[in-house]
């Protein structure tokens, strides 16, 4: 129930914050009410109109009767046009309304919780139950029928119940005593089908994974070489039919318990209606009342089926609920927006301090990070080579402070690092080896880089020449403004190496950067294009620092100083000359590479 | 327009054709119980009718209470009936039959996807109407359905009429009247619902996209480079853009939808209850008629509502199975044929001859070619390296020599084969690592075994695999061959970096024993001491097993490795040779040979 209230307040959250919505939600719920109101009373009016005409026929005055139920029916009638005129639309829009509000606040949440919960598989179910999922769940409480159906069905058959007491208690008692059953099928039904769904996710997922594998276009081509249709959907079909046994069995026990609740409900309609034939021939009811008792049957069946499955959606909402609540309480870390229009340029030469730093990623026994003690000064260009696994990445994301050191501790020019964020993400620009390929515009791209939009075009040419991506834009049929991809027609296709150049361009367009990270910048391009792009990227950076994490080492001639990490410690640390000198594994790693370029 | 007209019938057809074997026997039952259901709902109102007419008989002259217990003990049993074939079919309708189609429609589509040759999925208009295509099939049993819903109303409402007129002629004649009335605006909604689709479209196709901006890398990098609110702000635009382009049609709709509600609870009780009501005061009727001849007017009339519905929906869907039949016919017509017979493959004879071989992605749209006059040979059990700059045709070539592309001009034979026609047959003897291999985040077994599906039970030839890869560690790490890789399936999973993953791939090109090697930039995400390892064995590979292998890469020292260089610059053949003979040339490969040294030399000399 608390998470009910919960889902509640989220929405009313949701629609607070937007006049026009609450006037769409009020009237959305003036229809639905008078829609339930007219429905309770149709059974009066009909019998009304039966009783009238009854009395007409065998001479008695009931042309009152017979009016009043006719120009009820014919009310309702109204009611029921304008509901189907106006409803649908008005939905959509509260719909709609209420699903970005609660979206948005996912989206936001995403981008403000430690970058480390991506590590935990936990947070992957979370949002795969509540993205999307759960506003549809909360404007289904409240611009839907979850909450106003159950508002109305439990009027009408309190209305229906006093009905039936009026023409007999005996008859009441019978007609309510058939629907017990059925109150106790939907009860079960509501419980069985939320552990049908909870029951069947992890199927779900290997079924979809398999089949996603199937039709996926970055797959197919593997699929298709190595002739894997049928193997892939071997899998998809014993996972999926899985799932549907499952289905399948709990649905043929709802059909049993619906035989057993029709045929008692069925049972005890047809004793009353028998009793109250037997009433009406005695005199004591009119032949409407016949009318009543069987309408009233329907809308009980009706009401407390529709009762439960409220509930049943209750249950299955308040899960959601519950991960949503659970999602929204993980700790905000980023610096928000004002924080970071507000700030000054800073004055203090920009310093990195690792301290010790240890890390360990969440089920991993060994430790990524080892005690590792490295200062980057303002101005230093630094290589961090090493083998793979050997930590350079890691070390990468706790300089950005997505992952929080385990132990030691990280400084920003002497401050603590957790409150020197807005400063990291103003200052430090990481060219990431798996960088994002945005489908818009180069413009877009490229501008991404710096906080505001609004930018010459001169210093996106210029951060493009740097890159070495200037000739494809200019080749393009619309120079800066050429889409890229699938979304636009005319979309221009890239390859590898040129979205790579497009993202060393973007990591190069924040004027405020001190630090610029770059890793692997150079995995897809021609030794040519590499050495130009050092060149060019090293230019731009001159009073800046630099880190280069490369496993070509040759780049190494660019830099200052060269720091070797294996298993997650630093080994080596020192000027090129140094090393080599030292003999260690810099030595091995770079004669390794070197002797296949001597001539 | 009769042209067209056949055309659409057949397309439909087709369709209902497919919607109905991906489960007929359940089809059959969800059709009888969907006939049973109209024909007990008519038959309980009418029963109910006629036992208020047996009371009121009671009430006036003679009557026989036994006779109206008999009648509601049956009108109670039908009853029970009735709601269970509701129940029935709502469950099969909604959970048995959508889950057997689906699994019908994906096994169909698993079976087209064969005959779709790879190069077209670089077709971008290919792809969005492929994508399509697989959404028509997955609805070929909503039209089913749809179809069938139709008959169903077409059925109630003749024998609601047959009852009606039963009871007076004048009944039948009014329902039916009002039914066609109702559907009128049937042509307009359908239009509407379509011009909705069509609208929202792009619009939520680009919400969903800036949605994923929050997910996985980019989650990071909107973070990092401060994007937040800015994709939240065009995101919330976006998708407000969409439902007001919705809610526009919406309003539209319920206009129509209204005015047959009107029709049904205003028009429709006014006129028949009034005649009815007529006959009862001429002691034509008794009272318990109007009850019947009201109710099932109605009813009949709320039919034409959901007819309305349904031929919108179907309109729309027999649109969409239209470009899903054409599309099927395209993809089979496109299809090559199975040649039966083939030439007898000669393991003896150079695995490649490539002869004046010319491509271009737009043939006779541009005069830029992206290959042109290529011509080598690759003789059994030689190792060559292919080289040139980004966007030289490297990768074009090895689509090429796959057969995945078909040449312009020039041939392609592998042992002998045309490659662009034996595509399938070639595949079998060639195992690739492309520059974007796949990780899958299934089982180690699955990772390594799909290079060789037959092969995929036996751990020996794994574990090989593996071996030569230098992908033991991963072994080591999962424990067991049928441990899960990455988590996003499995919690229970390992996690794998970049060169992890890289080396299986390397393993997934091993398997088989394949007669040819393509690799494309095998070692990109590995260390200087593991990539010289990675290029070493391959080459150790080659040389003990006598395969033939083309290597794809930008560190050109490697390249020395190989029996033979071949230098690729826009598109043609700048050099062919081995190290020696094109350093002496001094030509491009020695250019770029140098570039890369000068990184290595330029240090050495500040060193000394």
């Amino acid at each position: 129930m608390k998470q009910v209230f919960a889902i509640l307040k989220d929405g009313i959250h949701a629609i607070k914050s937007q006049r026009a919505l609450r006037k769409t939600v009020f009237f959305l719920w003036v229809f639905y009410l008078s829609y339930y109101l007219v429905n309770m009373l149709s059974p009066l009016f009909q019998s009304a109109l039966l009783d009238g005409a009854v009395n007409i026929f065998s001479g008695n005055s009931g042309l009152g009767l017979l009016a009043g139920g006719m120009g009820g029916i014919l009310f309702a009638g109204c009611v029921l046009a304008l509901y189907q005129a106006k409803v649908n639309p008005l939905h959509t829009k509260a719909d709609s309304e209420i699903g970005i509000a609660i979206q948005s606040k996912i989206y936001d949440k995403l981008c403000r919780i430690p970058y480390s919960a991506f590590n935990s598989p936990k947070i992957y179910e979370t949002i795969g139950v509540i993205s999307g999922k759960y506003a549809s769940y909360c404007s289904g409480f409240l611009a839907g029928q979850t909450l106003s159906s159950l508002v109305g069905t439990l009027v009408s058959f309190v209305f229906t119940a006093v009905v039936l007491v009026r023409i007999s208690p005996l008859i009441a008692l019978i007609m309510i005593g058939g629907n017990l059953f059925g109150i106790f099928k939907t009860w079960l039904e509501s419980r069985l089908n939320y552990y049908a769904v909870v029951e069947n996710m992890k199927d779900r997922r290997y079924a979809g994974s398999y089949g996603g594998a199937l039709f996926d276009r970055h797959t197919i081509k593997e699929v298709k070489i190595y002739g894997l249709a049928d193997y892939l959907t071997g899998k998809w079909y014993r996972y999926t039919s899985r799932v549907n046994r499952k289905t399948v069995g709990y649905n043929l026990l709802f059909v049993l318990l619906d035989l057993a609740t029709y045929f008692t409900a069925n049972l005890f309609t047809v004793t009353a209606l028998i009793l109250t034939a037997k009433m009406i021939l005695e005199g004591s009811l009119s032949v409407g009342a016949f009318v009543l008792v069987y309408s009233s049957s329907g809308s009980l069946i009706d009401t407390s089926g529709s009762l439960f499955g409220a509930l049943r959606d209750l249950k299955l909402a308040s899960y959601y609920a519950s991960k949503y609540r659970e999602f929204l309480s993980l700790p905000d870390v980023e610096p928000n927006r004002t924080v970071l229009e507000k700030l000054q340029k800073y004055e203090t030469p920009l310093e990195i301090r690792f301290k010790n730093v240890s890390f360990t990623y969440e089920g991993s026994k060994e430790k990524a990070l080892d005690g590792v003690n490295l200062t980057i000064h303002e101005g230093e260009k630094i290589a961090i080579v090493g083998e793979n696994g050997c930590g350079k990445s890691t070390l990468v994301a706790l300089l950005n402070r997505l992952y929080a050191p385990d132990e030691g501790e990280i400084e920003i020019s002497g401050l603590p690092q957790e409150t020197q964020l807005p400063r990291l993400r103003r200052e430090v620009t990481t060219v990431f080896q798996d960088f994002g390929r945005y489908e818009t515009s180069f413009r877009e791209n490229i501008e991404m880089g710096e906080r505001k939009p609004t930018r010459d075009d001169g210093h996106l040419w210029d951060c493009a020449r740097k890159a070495g991506i200037d000739t494809r834009i200019l080749q393009s049929p619309r120079g800066l403004d050429t889409p890229i991809g699938r979304f636009a027609s005319g979309g221009i296709n890239l390859s590898g190496g040129e979205w790579q150049k497009l993202a060393v361009a973007r990591g190069l367009a924040r004027s405020s950067t001190k630090l610029l990270v770059l890793d692997e910048p150079n995995a897809s391009l021609d030794p040519i294009s590499e050495a130009d792009l050092y060149k060019r990227v090293f230019d731009a950076m001159a009073g800046q620092s630099l880190v280069l994490i490369t496993h070509r080492l040759g780049a190494v001639k660019y830099v200052n100083r060269i720091v070797v990490m294996d298993h997650g410690r630093i080994i080596e640390d020192g000027s090129h000359e140094d090393l080599m000198k030292a003999g260690g594994k810099y030595t091995e790693m770079y004669r390794a590479q070197e002797k296949w370029y001597v001539t | 327009m009769f042209k067209l007209f056949r055309r659409n019938v057949k397309a439909v057809f087709w369709s209902l054709k497919q919607g109905f074997f991906y489960s007929p026997l359940l089809f059959l039952c969800y059709l009888l119980i969907q006939l049973l259901r109209a024909t007990l709902s008519v038959s309980v109102t009418v029963l109910l009718g006629d036992i208020i007419n047996e009371v009121q008989k009671i009430l006036t002259t003679t009557g026989d209470l036994s006779q109206i217990g008999r009648k509601l003990a049956l009108f109670g049993s039908l009853n029970v009936v009735l709601w269970l074939t509701v129940e029935i079919r709502w469950r099969l309708s909604d959970d048995y039959l959508p889950l057997r189609g689906d699994v019908g429609a994906t096994k169909f589509l698993a079976k087209i996807s064969r005959f779709i040759p790879l190069r077209k999925y670089d077709d971008s208009l290919f792809c969005d109407k492929y994508f399509r295509f697989q959404n028509g099939v997955r609805s070929q049993q909503r039209l089913l359905k749809s179809f069938e819903r139709i008959g169903n109303i077409l059925y109630t409402l003749t024998l609601s009429c047959v009852y009606l007129c039963q009871i007076h002629t004048v009944f039948g004649v009014v329902t039916l009247l009002f039914f066609l009335i109702g559907l009128f605006p049937t042509g307009r909604n359908a239009a509407l619902q379509d011009q909705i689709r069509r609208e929202t479209t792009a619009p939520r196709r680009y919400a969903a996209y800036l949605g994923g901006m929050f997910f996985g890398i980019y989650n990071r990098e909107t973070r990092l480079f401060g994007m937040k609110d800015r994709y939240l702000s065009e995101w919330a635009a976006t998708a407000r853009s969409a439902a007001e382009k919705e809610i526009a049609g919406e309003k539209k709709i319920a206009r129509t939808l209204s005015t047959v509600s009107f029709l049904r609870n205003v028009a429709c009780p006014l006129l028949t209850v009034g005649i009815a009501l007529y006959f009862v005061s001429r002691k034509w009727l008794l009272v318990g008629s109007i009850y019947t001849v009201w109710n099932l007017s109605r009813s009949s009339l709320s039919t034409a509502g959901d007819a309305l519905q349904l031929f919108s929906d179907c309109t729309a869907q027999c649109k969409e199975a239209k470009e899903t039949y054409e599309t099927y016919r395209k993809i089979k017509k496109e299809a090559k044929p199975s040649t039966g017979m083939l030439p007898e493959a000669d393991f003896d004879a150079p695995a490649f001859v490539v002869q004046s071989l010319a491509f271009s992605y737009l043939p006779g749209k541009t005069d830029k070619k992206v290959l042109a006059d290529i011509g080598f040979t690759v003789k059994k059990g030689e190792a060559v390296a292919l080289l040139g700059e980004n966007g030289s045709g490297k990768s074009t070539l090895i689509k090429l020599l796959l057969g995945i592309y078909s040449p312009e001009n020039g041939s392609v034979r592998v042992f002998g084969w045309e490659a662009s026609e034996h595509e399938e047959y070639i595949r079998n003897h060639v195992g690739i690592v492309f520059q974007d291999f796949c990780s899958y985040p299934f089982t180690l077994r699955e990772n390594v075994g799909f290079g060789d599906i037959r092969e995929i039970e036996r751990d020996d030839r794994i574990i090989d695999s593996l071996k030569f890869a230098g992908a033991e560690q991963v072994l080591q790490k999962a424990e067991t061959l049928d441990r899960m890789l990455g988590r996003t399936v499995e919690q229970n999973g390992i996690e794998l970096s970049g060169g992890e993953w890289q080396r299986l791939a390397l393993a997934r090109a091993y398997m088989g024993m394949k007669d040819i090697l393509i690799f494309d930039e095998p070692a990109a995400k590995l260390d200087p001491l593991a990539e010289e390892k990675q290029f070493t064995s391959i080459i150790k590979y080659a040389r003990e097993h006598r395969k033939t292998v083309i290597l794809v890469s930008h560190r050109v020292g490697f390249a020395r490795m190989a029996d033979r260089i071949l230098f690729l610059k826009d598109g043609k053949i700048a050099e062919a040779g081995t190290h020696g003979e094109l350093m002496a040339k001094k030509g491009e490969y020695a250019g770029m040979f140098n570039a890369q040294q000068q990184m290595y030399a330029g240090r050495e000399e500040k060193a000394v």
